[in-house]
C-alpha cells in the first residue's frame, strides 16, 4: 500500500455510481430505466468474469490505472473461499484485520475505500468463487435490483440505503476489521484498568451472533455514541465476556441491549472517560441482570 | 448508582440547582483544530473544585461513524482539541463541561435551596458531570445542509437543488453549471444563492412533519437557528425560504457596491 487509497479514487463518481444502481422510490428522481441499465450493465461485467468486474468498478471510482489501485490496496493475506465470505470465522477475520493493520478510521469508514479494495482482489482472484455467488446471490436476490443491493452492500457498503452502519455490518471484510479494531480498543481498555480482557476475548464477544449487527455497532454510531469510548465499549464486553452470551441470537440480543441501556443511563451523567472502573461494570452487570425486562429494539427492517 | 442525585449546571441554564451561575462556551474550529473557552460564572464552589485540583475542565470529542471517542482535559479554562483527518469521517462533535476528578463534597448552601437540602453535604462521585454545554458540531451548520456540485449538462448560469442522504443524514446537493461552480469559492452571492434553493426544498423534504429525518441531529437544530432568530420554520405556512437562509448566511454588500448605485 504505498499512495493513499482516498487519493485516487473519486468519491463523488462513486456515489453518482451507487445513487444511479439502485431505484430508490422516495426521491422523485431516481430514474427505474437508468437504474436497469446500470445494473444490466453489472450483470454483463459479472457474466464476463473478474477481470470485467475490476474495470468496472475501477471505472466507476474514478480510478484510470489498475496498477494504481493495486499499489494503493493493501493485500489480503490469503484467498478467501465462498463459504468464509458467507460469514468470515474469528481466526479468518483476525488474519484479515493483521492484513488490514494500515487502513486508518476514515478509510475503514468509506464504502468507496472498500469498494476499491473489493475491485483488486476480484481482479486479483482474491476470492474462491465466481462474483456473483459470492457478492450477489444469498439473502434476497429474486431480481436484478436486489443482486445488485446485495453486490455494493458485500463490496463495501450501501450507505444510500442502509446509512453509515453500513459499512460496519454488511461487507464481510469491512465489518471483520471493525470488529477486530473495536475488540483491540476493548482490550486495551480493560488492561488500562488494572484488569485483563484478551483480544481474543473481546473478539469472540463481538463475533457473536445478535452482538454486532444491528446491535452494537448501530447504537454506537445512532443510538448512544457515548458507547464509542473506550472504557464503555470495554465494560459492555467484558461483562458479555465474563457472563457469558446466549446462544439463541434472541436472547443474546437482549442481553447486549440490556448491558448497552445500562451503560447509556450511566453516560447522561458521568463522563466515560472520567468514571471509576468498576462503577461503569457494575452498571453494566446491573443491566444484564435485569436483561429479561428489556423489550429489544429490532432495526431489522431497515435491511432493504 | 442509579439513586445518585448531584447538581448539573448547564449551558443557558434556568439556575434549577446553581442559582445565578452561569456557564458559556465559545469554541472557534481552525482546520483540524478547536480552541475551547469555557466561562463560567457564579458558582465559586466549582470555580474552586478546579483550583483545589478536584475538577477539571473536559472536551470531549466524538466522531460516530469512525467510532472515535476520546476527551481532552485542562485545569486551564481554555483548552485545545486537536485531531487528525484520517481518525474522522462525517460530522464530528465536541462536548465541553466540567467533570470531577474524584469524589467531592459539594457545599449545599451554594444549591438552590427549594430544590436542595441546605442540612446534608451533596456529594458527587469521580466522573460526574458538575457542568456541561451543549454538544457542538465540528462542521459548520451550511456546509452539512448543502453540497455544490458542477453538472456539466447546465447550460450557462443554471442551478438547480435536490434533497439526498449521506449515510442517513439528509442534504441537499446544489448542481451547478460549470461557470457557476468555477466561481463558486469567490463568490458568496453564488452560494447564498443555493442556499435559498435548497431552503425552498425543506417543506417537502424529508426533515419535514412526519417524514423519516424530522427528528434527525440536523432537522432540529435547523428549527432551533429559525427559532432563536424568529424565523418561522418549513412546518409553518409563514416559511420563506429567503430569510431563512439569508438568516443562516445573509447576502454581504460591500460598502463599494452600495456606493456604485
Amino acid at each position: 500500500m504505498s499512495s493513499d487509497p482516498l487519493a485516487i479514487i473519486n468519491q463523488d463518481r462513486f456515489d453518482e455510481w451507487q445513487k444511479d444502481l439502485i431505484y430508490e422510490k422516495k426521491y422523485a428522481w431516481s430514474d427505474p430505466k437508468k437504474a436497469e441499465r446500470n445494473q444490466q450493465e453489472l450483470e454483463r461485467a459479472v457474466e464476463a468474469g473478474n477481470a470485467q468486474v475490476r474495470d468496472l468498478m475501477l471505472r466507476r471510482l474514478g480510478v484510470e490505472s489498475s496498477e494504481d489501485a493495486r499499489e494503493a490496496v493493501p493485500q489480503l493475506p490469503n484467498t478467501l473461499t465462498r463459504g468464509e465470505m458467507q460469514r468470515l470465522p474469528l481466526h479468518a477475520e483476525e488474519r484479515v484485520y493483521g492484513a488490514l493493520r494500515t487502513v486508518s478510521p476514515l478509510q475503514a469508514a468509506t464504502p468507496a475505500f472498500w469498494a476499491l479494495c473489493h475491485a483488486v482482489w476480484i481482479g486479483d482472484w482474491k476470492f474462491d468463487g465466481d462474483v456473483s455467488s459470492i457478492f450477489m446471490e444469498g439473502g434476497k436476490d429474486k431480481t436484478s435490483e436486489q443482486r445488485t443491493r446485495n453486490f455494493l452492500r458485500r463490496t463495501g457498503g450501501l450507505p444510500r440505503v442502509r446509512k453509515s452502519v453500513s459499512v460496519l455490518e454488511d461487507c464481510q471484510i469491512s465489518a471483520a476489521w471493525w470488529r477486530c479494531r473495536t475488540a483491540e480498543a476493548a482490550s486495551a481498555a480493560v488492561s488500562g484498568c488494572g484488569e485483563t480482557l484478551s483480544f481474543t476475548e473481546a473478539h469472540k464477544v463481538l463475533w457473536h451472533n445478535g452482538v454486532w449487527k444491528d446491535n452494537l455497532a448501530l447504537w454506537s454510531l445512532r443510538r448512544v455514541t457515548a458507547l464509542s469510548a473506550p472504557p464503555a465499549l470495554a465494560a459492555v464486553v467484558s461483562v458479555l465476556a465474563r457472563h457469558g452470551l446466549a446462544s439463541r441470537q434472541g436472547e443474546a440480543k437482549k442481553q447486549v441491549q440490556a448491558v448497552m441501556w445500562a451503560v447509556a443511563r450511566v453516560s447522561y451523567n458521568y463522563c466515560m472517560h472520567s468514571m471509576d472502573w468498576s462503577q461503569l461494570v457494575a452498571a453494566a452487570e446491573e443491566g444484564l441482570a435485569r436483561s429479561d425486562d428489556v423489550d429489544v429494539i429490532d432495526e431489522a427492517d431497515e435491511n432493504d | 448508582m442509579s439513586d445518585i442525585r448531584v447538581p448539573v449546571l448547564f449551558e443557558a441554564d434556568t439556575g434549577l440547582d446553581w442559582p445565578g451561575a452561569r456557564y458559556e462556551v465559545e469554541v472557534t474550529i481552525k482546520g483540524s483544530q478547536a480552541t475551547v473557552v469555557h466561562r463560567l460564572e457564579g458558582a465559586p464552589a466549582l470555580t474552586s473544585l478546579v483550583d483545589a485540583g478536584q475538577a477539571q475542565w473536559i472536551t470531549e470529542l466524538r466522531c460516530p461513524r469512525t467510532m472515535l471517542s476520546r476527551q481532552s482535559r485542562s485545569t486551564d479554562s481554555t483548552q485545545t482539541v486537536d485531531w487528525a483527518d484520517h481518525e474522522v469521517a462525517g460530522e464530528s462533535f465536541l462536548v465541553p463541561g466540567l467533570v470531577s476528578d474524584c469524589e467531592v463534597a459539594l457545599d449545599p448552601a451554594c444549591l438552590n435551596r427549594f430544590a436542595w437540602d441546605h442540612s446534608e453535604k451533596v456529594i458527587a462521585p469521580a466522573g460526574w458531570w458538575l457542568v456541561r454545554g451543549e454538544a457542538r458540531r465540528v462542521k459548520p451548520l451550511v456546509s452539512s445542509l448543502v453540497r455544490f456540485k458542477e453538472n456539466v449538462r447546465f447550460d450557462a448560469g443554471q442551478m438547480c437543488a435536490e434533497e439526498d442522504n449521506d449515510g442517513g443524514t439528509p442534504y441537499f446537493r446544489v448542481e451547478m453549471a460549470a461557470d457557476l461552480f468555477g466561481t463558486i469559492r469567490r463568490n458568496r452571492d453564488v452560494q447564498v444563492a443555493g442556499l435559498i434553493a435548497a431552503c425552498a426544498h425543506l417543506p417537502r423534504s424529508s426533515m419535514r412533519q412526519e417524514a423519516e429525518n424530522e427528528e434527525h441531529a440536523l432537522a432540529q437544530l435547523l428549527r432551533a437557528r429559525f427559532e432563536a432568530a424568529g424565523v418561522p420554520d418549513w412546518d409553518s405556512d409563514q416559511f420563506d425560504p429567503a430569510r431563512a437562509a439569508t438568516c443562516l448566511e445573509p447576502f454581504l454588500v460591500l460598502q463599494q457596491e452600495e456606493d456604485e448605485e
